[in-house]
């Protein structure tokens, strides 16, 4: 367990570490850059001490390290409110795209895979793989931009944008969501089928496959206890990628559908060069990006016996 | 569905000219050609030959077993009712309670998801209708039987847990549970230790006729075969070449390929300085010659395999395909085999 | 497969040929002719500024690809060699896997808007922004791939023989993971399309003074209703791209397989 917990440490910090350095290394003041060129100097001055960037590097590290410790991310420039509370404000928002999107992405990604390996080489299995590849291909905000098209200009089913909040109704909340979920689900679940796919035809040629099937138990039975079982371990450990590339591309989905989640906001922030509330987001999805890993990797030890008694 | 008991004296198992094609990347082969062989109530029967010459595939076909992309002619008969006609569930059904089935790698061949009392039990529910209590009591039976006492409660471990005895012990087991007709070996032995070999080849024979089970072992090893079988039927590019008792075909082979298999495993009590061999290889399933196909191989051969010979029933229990046996058409000695060698 | 590699050359050769093939210079505005539908002398168009969209899909193409082709040599390049190290070094290996580790499983667009956020926006922090978020995998499956072949009886024989560590990794592990990294190379090259589009869309990537695929896009955002043209043709673009070198890929990784290589 706490192995497990140590290996994790890297996705945390590594990130971050990058970050810093980069700002390090960035060309200029930063002072400066998020006051303006013509700011008296002695503010710049002010801000340069409040920033600490006349400490040394270490000490700089030293500093920021105890500041996230505290969970002090510093205060955004635009907003002049603390990091933290911008971030907590947007995060729910974020949260809730990213989990109905998965909800999109699990049910119709497995779901394909599945059908699409037991139905091997017809042309069901054949337009499932096509559908995937061309989704993988596809430009999310793009996709995005089309299903605004259609079905909001167009049909008028859906709000061209915004967000309702769950307070406000839980189906008008999601029906606000509906599209933005869509253009993310649907475009990984093209990568979810393909896995799922391969994962039930590996299962589908062991030899315990071949034996269950020798004990005379019924097709259906050996496909759902036999088959699926094992099959679907490794596709939970997918799950957990998958949950990376949502978060990726929520950013551009909430930008496109005016979602005031993290994603926009953090596009925002990079044109105000608003670098507190940057690094705090960024924190804020590495955080998350470790506890999502730990949970599929417990998720994984109480699925899979293998694991379980090593 | 209950194969009806008939006279003991039936064979419990009997293949009738089965032959199947495979459709491959390179066209459709003829996997397995006209084979025919039996086993009567309570006997072992070994069927050997070396890799890739259909043992496995015919062992697969008696079971239901075979993949969707063949073809299958020629009857298989389990206790005088033919199997080859049935509709796969029904197939599936009969081939699982009538017929038991072990494998080579006892651990690859038991779900790794799922724990050894579950995939004991499954079978005794599924044909049995037994409760999971009275399911849970015949797994822990069953496996006193094979060796596994219940102190030891496997039950709830899983696969990966055992050992490649102890593996091959639960998969009897579960082949066993329902009391079939017919236990099929298919190299069983081949992936244990040399010091386990032993133990499970016994276990096999007296578990399968505690069952009332006879047993059809596939290998390779003539070791096996002259350990516990009390026939043998020797395989060959996918044909019967040759069948009798053990002892008489071990000590005098009648096939020109048995005797040179016989020839080839080295007498421990006979210096030499080289191996026997035998010249050239196995022909390929798509180039498989007209004639005879050991001929290419045969120091026997004459332009008469040209054409392939039938096998021809000898007597109860043997047959045999060739225009030359070894030792002449109708002597009953030879000059190969396990004892007599050329000094 | 054909058709994909034909694809794509003619995309590639259509960009680097931009200058001669569009119709238009692509900053050429012409207010009079501004959001006119697809139609003669105009094959994709005009915008809202009344550009030729099909020359700015060219120009666009000039920039993205190169950006892509950037990417796969550093990141490729870059992640190769890494893994490569790591895989024979042991102590490089802790040192990069730890890094490798940290950002592969990182969502990547946020680490790329991270780091041009910190940056700035430019075609150069697009790349090296790219570049770090990418050529992680890279490095994973070439230092698995050097761990396998490490253990070949024909790296102990060069060994033995008294081969340098520097001959070795060239002459006897370089070739056998050739075919991986080339597999990698395509869909490095496709994430590295899509990546540009995004940050260029979202306005951290390409400045909108130089097209680029991703740019042309921002401006459709507000016309969708109006001018479907606008957006349409610069995203099947990028879709035909992206999909050729998937497709691509999957075929030079089935190609090079060597389990399947006995046929």
């Amino acid at each position: 367990m706490v192995r497990r917990t140590l290996l994790l440490l890297p996705t945390l910090l590594v990130p971050l570490l990058l970050m810093f350095t980069l700002l390090q290394l960035t060309p200029g003041d930063p002072a400066a850059m998020m006051l303006g060129d013509f700011a008296p100097p002695e503010q710049l001055e002010r801000l340069r001490e409040q920033l600490g960037l006349n400490d040394s590097m270490g000490v700089q590290l030293v500093n920021w390290v105890g500041d996230l410790a505290r969970l002090d991310l510093g205060t955004s420039i635009f907003a002049q409110e603390p990091v933290w509370d911008v971030i907590k404000s947007q995060a729910g928002v974020t949260i809730h795209l990213t989990l109905l999107s998965l909800a999109i992405t699990v049910i119709v990604g497995v779901g394909a895979g599945v059908v699409s390996a037991l139905y091997r080489g017809s042309p069901l299995d054949q337009g499932v793989m096509l559908g995937s590849m061309f989704g993988v291909s596809l430009p999310q905000f793009w996709f995005g931009l089309n299903l605004i098209a259609i079905f909001s200009v167009g049909l008028r089913w859906f709000p061209v944008g915004g967000y309702v909040p769950l307070g406000d109704g839980f189906w008008l909340s999601n029906r606000s969501l509906a599209l933005p979920a869509i253009t993310l689900g649907l475009v990984q679940a093209g990568f979810l089928a393909r896995i799922t796919r391969s994962s039930i035809l590996d299962v589908m040629g062991e030899p315990y496959v071949t034996a269950a099937r020798a004990k005379g138990i019924p097709e259906y039975i050996v496909v759902w206890k036999h088959v699926l079982r094992p099959a679907l371990i490794p596709v939970i450990t997918v799950i957990g990628i998958a949950l990376a590339l949502l978060l990726s591309g929520a950013v551009a989905v909430e930008v496109v559908f005016t979602l005031p989640g993290l994603g926009r906001s953090m596009v925002s922030a990079v044109a105000r060069r608003d670098f507190p509330l940057i690094q705090g987001i960024v924190l804020v999805v590495a955080v998350t990006n470790v506890l999502v890993n730990l949970l599929v990797d417990l998720l994984y030890a109480v699925i899979d016996p293998r694991v379980r008694y090593q | 569905m209950e194969i009806a008991d008939t006279r003991s004296d039936d064979p419990v198992l009997e293949v009738d000219g089965l032959t199947v094609r495979l459709r491959t990347s390179r066209g459709d082969v003829e996997a397995l050609r006209s084979v025919s062989l039996h086993v009567d109530q309570g006997e072992t029967v070994g069927l050997v030959g070396e890799s890739g010459c259909g043992k496995s595939l015919t062992a697969l076909s008696i079971a239901g077993l075979l993949p969707p992309m063949s073809e299958v002619s020629g009857e298989i008969r389990l206790c005088g009712r033919n199997l080859t006609n049935l509709d796969r569930r029904a197939r599936r059904q009969i081939g699982g309670r009538e017929i038991g089935m072990v494998f080579q790698d006892p651990v690859a061949s038991l779900n790794p998801v799922l724990s050894v009392g579950g995939q004991l039990a499954e079978v005794a529910r599924h044909h049995l209708g037994s409760s999971r209590r009275e399911a849970k009591a015949l797994a822990t039976e069953m496996l006193d039987k094979v060796g596994i006492p219940p102190s030891r409660n496997i039950l709830k471990d899983y696969p990966h847990q055992l050992s490649g005895g102890m593996g091959q012990r639960v998969s009897i087991a579960a082949a066993l549970i329902c009391q079939p007709k017919l236990l099929i070996g298919d190299e069983p032995t081949t992936a244990l230790d040399v010091t386990i070999q032993a133990q499970i080849l016994e276990l096999l024979r007296s578990a399968a006729s505690d069952s009332g089970a006879s047993l059809l072992l596939i290998t390779h090893d003539l070791g096996v075969i002259a350990r516990i079988c009390d026939r043998v039927v020797v395989m060959y590019a996918g044909e019967i070449v040759e069948s009798g008792p053990t002892s008489k075909i071990l000590s005098a082979p009648r096939h020109p390929y048995t005797a040179a298999l016989l020839k080839s495993v080295p007498d421990p009590e006979v210096e030499t300085d080289e191996l026997e061999t035998i010249s050239g290889s196995v022909p390929e399933l798509h180039e498989m010659p007209e004639g005879c196909r050991f001929a290419a191989r045969c120091e026997y051969a004459d332009a008469a395999c040209a054409v392939d010979p039938p096998l021809e029933v000898i007597s109860s229990g043997a047959s045999l395909r060739c225009w030359h046996p070894v030792g002449g058409m109708n002597s009953a000695g030879g000059t190969g085999g396990l004892s007599g060698r050329r000094s | 497969m054909a058709i994909a590699w034909i694809g794509l050359s003619v995309i590639v050769v259509a960009s680097i040929a931009a200058p001669l093939l569009a119709p238009a210079d692509p900053s050429y505005i012409d207010v009079a002719n501004r959001l006119r539908p697809p139609g003669p002398g105009r094959l994709m168009g005009t915008d809202n500024f009344g550009r030729d969209i099909l020359a700015r899909v060219l120009y666009g193409g000039r920039t993205s690809i190169s950006i892509g082709v950037a990417v796969v040599i550093f990141g490729v390049g870059g992640g190769a060699t890494l893994g490569l190290l790591a895989g024979y070094y042991r102590w490089v290996d802790n040192v990069v896997m730890r890094v490798v580790d940290g950002l592969i499983s990182f969502p990547a667009l946020v680490l790329a808007i991270g780091m041009v956020g910190v940056l700035g926006p430019g075609a150069g922090t697009v790349i090296l922004a790219l570049t770090i978020v990418y050529a992680p995998r890279v490095v994973r499956i070439v230092r698995g791939s050097v761990l396998v072949i490490k253990e070949h009886p024909f790296v102990e024989a060069a060994v033995s023989l008294g081969a340098g560590s520097g001959y070795i990794i060239v002459r006897h592990l370089l070739p056998n993971v050739w075919s991986p990294i080339i597999v990698q190379a395509s869909f490095i090259f496709s994430f590295a399309v899509l990546g540009e589009a995004a940050l260029s869309f979202l306005g951290v990537g390409v400045p909108a003074d130089v097209p680029s695929w991703g740019n042309i896009l921002t401006d459709a955002r507000s016309y969708l209703g109006t001018a479907w043209w606008m957006s349409l043709f610069p995203g099947l673009t990028i879709v035909l791209t992206v999909l050729t070198l998937n497709v691509i890929g999957d075929g030079l990784r089935d190609a090079l397989d060597p389990k399947l290589r006995t046929r």
